[in-house]
């Protein structure tokens, strides 16, 4: 760097400094308040007769599975009475679906909150991640929903080919999206959390145009 | 007319007797012109007759041998006379012809149910911030970063242009303290008991020896050794680090990630999961941004021996655990604090409130762009797909002691030559002179041609810390030419100047601000 100019920057840099450290600011910390969590979308559920798309408040964690620990993860999660099932079959149990992701990873999705204690149980097992926060989770259901879902996604939805506790990673209105079937006319979706908006507003437009 | 047997029934049929015959060919005897059968794949009926006369007779044959009705028609304009002009030469029924195996879109299909909804918005999904809404109260001009809106810049009342409100953000960062929603970074979750090995086989530089509580800056490399994108990576704890990348190669990075893990590294333990929708993180950055900090995390030593630069913990901020890397784009002393995303809107709105007494400013991603210039970070603009570690002065950064995606190709010879381009940084001669992007250089007095290309400039920007125009752009030799004076020439915006190479780190080029 030329000299000229390394003095210019020093000038300059001083200059701010120097004018910040001037102005003295008194300190009067504002007392703290917890933060208070915002959930997505809430409040924008649409409730019709033939058709409902409300929306969710889960507890996501995902789960990954160290290599070479098959057996113990096993053991050690049969002890809580879990287990992880292969994709396409879900678990359920209490108010707890555990999902399959991808070869060494499955999502626990829960209504509550995991305890403290089975948290530290499961984290001793494998690797977790919270992910609550980066999903939103819908419910859709009525007798509507496959003619909703077909304008959305492409999977096929015949109970042959993706029968009750079934779940699937596709896309729905062009968002990747997880998927379960909870009944014949009754899904769990849970898709990206950036994105929520335009996920309920794809859900909702094909609930509209097939109501009508 | 004699009734006659139409050409799609053979001999024996029993079918209705119209007075038609078939013509499928306009013989012109005068000129020897092609007939035309399949419009889209240029078939001709010279080309079927040919066809058959090579024994090609099979209607599978044909098809394989012309390409007739194997565009994205699949045969519907041409397959019918095609087959016939066959059955003609063959001296068979269309019938005993047969067709071939025709795929989607056969029946029509509109151009709209291609499209289907994907019309105005719904043509891409928005992303938005953790905090948008409060962006939006704030009155911030936004800007679309692929899917993502980000707040460009918050205009204040009396503001006429967004330089005033640029200007005015840069300036209350530098001298106080700013704020800026980052979460759009891309941010991956690595777990595993081979996770540091992993880091250090994706990174070109090394990662193995990262302590505990401490974040990195990486650069990653393709496997042809060309730099696409660089981020800080924090180790949380033996086995588990954080990755941020750039906002617009956050899905390039994982899945270049995924794919080292399952076709590179497949005997690794380690374990990927995105976690940029999961967060809210935020710059606060400015010389206040240590005492505003501070409060959040009373429990915490923020000095600098306790936490320096590049120091990051697990921290709580009210109730919420959350998550604090002492990083620095701007170049001022700085720290990017991240909570559970639901809680962004909340924590932003806390703490614009405690900033009050230091005159706390959101800043948006072109107060951003400018600091970054300033302090001579390179982004998007500078890594083109042609930028090597040396163009950005980092060829030192690529491990010789390890191998790394790309570190092999990346010492080819010609990406090692003298003479390459390099990162520096530029300024008019003339302060006032507005200097753009795209610019050449070119020796001074010389006429403006490829011959005497020197390189170009990436990114400018009015420094408001500066008080003129200041630029980065790659310079052939330009480590070996700084105080050197280049003609900047922009035949395209006609506002040419002269500029003179300087460093690339305009704002505090020792770091004493940013490591204070």
């Amino acid at each position: 760097m030329v000299k000229a100019v390394k003095k210019t920057v020093k000038k300059v840099v001083k200059k701010t400094v120097k004018k910040s450290v001037a102005k003295a600011v008194k300190k009067s910390v504002v007392k703290s308040e917890p933060l208070q969590a915002v959930a997505i979308l809430a409040g924008e559920d649409l409730v019709l007769d033939s058709c409902s798309v409300r929306v969710l408040s889960m507890n996501i964690m995902s789960f990954a599975m160290p290599r070479g620990q098959k057996t113990a993860v096993a053991k050690g999660l049969k002890t809580l009475g879990l287990s992880l099932p292969t994709a396409p079959k879900i678990f359920i149990k209490d108010g707890v679906y555990i999902v399959q992701t991808q070869p060494d990873q499955w999502f626990f999705i829960s209504d509550v909150p995991p305890k403290k204690q089975t948290l530290k149980q499961i984290s001793a097992l494998g690797y977790c991640t919270d992910q609550s926060h980066g999903w939103v989770g819908v419910e859709l259901s009525g007798v509507d929903v496959l003619s909703v879902l077909e304008r959305l996604c492409p999977l096929n939805l015949s109970r042959q080919a993706f029968a009750i506790n079934a779940s699937a990673r596709t896309s729905l209105d062009h968002l990747g999206v997880l998927m379960i079937r909870l009944g014949d006319n009754r899904f769990y979706l849970f898709s990206a959390a950036s994105s929520a908006e335009s996920f309920l507003h794809g859900i909702k437009t094909a609930i509209l145009a097939v109501s009508d | 007319m004699p009734k006659k047997r139409p050409p799609h029934l053979s001999a024996g049929d029993k079918g209705q007797i119209f007075a038609i015959s078939e013509f499928w060919q306009v013989k012109d005897k005068k000129s020897n012109t092609r007939a035309w059968v399949d419009l889209q794949n240029d078939v001709t009926v010279k080309d079927i007759e040919q066809a058959q006369a090579e024994g090609f007779e099979s209607v599978e044959h044909l098809k394989r041998y012309t390409t007739l009705g194997m565009a994205t028609d699949q045969g519907k304009t041409a397959n019918v006379l095609g087959l016939a002009v066959l059955a003609q030469a063959t001296g068979r029924a269309i019938s005993e012809v047969g067709t071939t195996v025709f795929r989607p879109p056969y029946s029509p299909v509109s151009l709209g149910a291609f499209g289907a909804r994907s019309t105005g918005q719904d043509y891409m999904a928005k992303r938005l911030t953790p905090s948008h809404g409060w962006a939006v109260e704030k009155n911030a001009v936004f800007v679309e970063v692929g899917q993502w809106l980000r707040a460009q810049w918050y205009p204040k009342k009396g503001e006429a242009t967004w330089r005033e409100s640029v200007d005015r953000e840069v300036i209350a960062t530098r001298k106080s303290v700013g704020i800026c929603d980052v979460s759009t970074l891309g941010k991956i979750d690595i777990q595993g008991r081979d996770a540091a090995r992993f880091l250090n086989f994706v990174y070109a530089n090394g990662f193995a020896k990262l302590a505990v509580g401490r974040v990195r800056y990486g650069l990653m490399l393709r496997e042809d050794g060309i730099c696409y994108d660089d981020g800080t990576t924090a180790r949380l704890g033996e086995n588990h680090f954080v990755m941020t990348t750039t906002t617009v190669n956050a899905g390039l990075v994982y899945r270049q990630l995924e794919f080292a893990r399952q076709c590179l590294c497949p005997d690794f333990d380690v374990h990927l999961i995105s976690i940029t929708d999961a967060w809210a993180q935020f710059a606060i950055a400015g010389p206040h941004s240590r005492d505003l900090v501070g409060e959040l995390v009373a429990d915490l030593d923020l000095s600098n021996a306790a936490f320096p630069f590049m120091a990051c913990a697990n921290v709580q901020v009210g109730g919420v655990e959350a998550r604090l890397f002492r990083i620095s784009f701007s170049g001022e002393l700085a720290y990017e604090l991240a909570v559970p995303a639901q809680f962004g809107g909340a924590f932003i709105r806390d703490i614009m409130k405690r900033g009050k007494k230091y005159k706390i400013t959101p800043y948006g991603v072109e107060a951003l762009n400018v600091m970054r210039i300033e302090k001579g970070h390179f982004t998007g603009a500078e890594l083109t797909g042609q930028t090597t570690a040396l163009n950005l002065n980092l060829a030192r950064m690529v491990s010789v002691k390890k191998d790394s995606v790309g570190a092999v190709l990346s010492r080819r010879e010609a990406m090692m030559a003298e003479g390459s381009m390099r990162l520096c940084g530029v300024r008019p001669v003339d302060p006032e002179h507005q200097l753009r992007a795209g610019a050449h250089f070119i020796e001074t007095g010389s006429v403006p041609s490829l011959d005497g290309d020197l390189g170009w400039v990436t990114s400018v920007c009015w420094s408001p810390s500066f008080g003129r125009y200041i630029a980065l752009g790659f310079i052939k030799d330009g480590d070996k030419r700084g105080g050197d004076i280049l003609h900047a020439w922009d035949g395209l915006h006609g506002s040419s100047c002269d500029v003179e190479i300087v460093s690339p780190h305009f704002y505090d080029p020792e770091g004493t601000i940013q490591n204070g």
